[in-house]
């Protein structure tokens, strides 16, 4: 909702095994950016945040 | 009886009884529901029944396949919760247990049309110059 660029998708695990399986979930939540960065865990927003800016290289 | 309790029901009614603008549901299943398409389906019908703010529309995945693209969405049960614009919020699965509370939080910030996050981080948020993707990967307990 802050950024236009930025989409969020929450994925049930129980619905979609196979997603569990591609991105190597083995706790939950488990957060990927761009297909590529997986964080493990929540975290608070100001490091999620900062996550994302180095996930896309800021 | 639906899956919402009766007391959850009430107490839910009250929460959004101040959400100050309209909320668009738009989900997708199948004619031949899987069994989670099912439960999110009667889910989300439930909720759009709280407050005449939220809306829902239901989408055949497969027969209106082109719309389904439009809104990125690939696999089901999924639905998007839309303002006055698409925030890019889409949910896969049912969302129960703990994760309900998410939807329900969502449902208010999409209305308020405001993400309710600290200026700190909607700072960070506003250097994003590119697309991101973010996917949660989440169980209901």
């Amino acid at each position: 909702m802050a950024n236009g660029y930025i989409r969020g998708d929450m994925i049930g695990i129980s619905e979609f095994p196979y997603l569990t399986v591609k991105y190597n979930v083995q706790g939950v939540p488990k957060i990927i950016i761009n297909e590529e960065h997986g964080i493990v865990g929540a975290m608070p927003e100001i490091e999620f945040a900062q996550a994302i800016l180095k996930a896309i290289g800021k | 009886m639906g899956i919402i309790s009766e007391k959850d029901r009430e107490q839910l009614i009250k929460i959004l009884k101040s959400i100050p603008n309209d909320v668009r549901i738009v989900m997708f299943t199948q004619e031949f529901e899987c069994e989670y398409c099912k439960i999110t389906r009667e889910l989300i019908e439930e909720v759009s029944g709280l407050s005449d703010k939220i809306s829902l529309e239901v989408h055949d995945f497969v027969k209106e396949a082109d719309l389904a693209k439009n809104y990125g969405v690939d696999k089901i049960p999924a639905f998007a919760l839309l303002g006055d614009r698409d925030y890019g919020i889409r949910f896969y699965g049912a969302p129960a247990g703990y994760e309900f509370s998410t939807l329900i939080e969502d449902i208010i910030d999409v209305s308020r049309r405001n993400p309710n996050l600290p200026e700190e981080v909607l700072s960070d948020l506003s250097k994003v110059d590119q697309p991101v993707h973010i996917q949660v990967m989440i169980s209901p307990s």
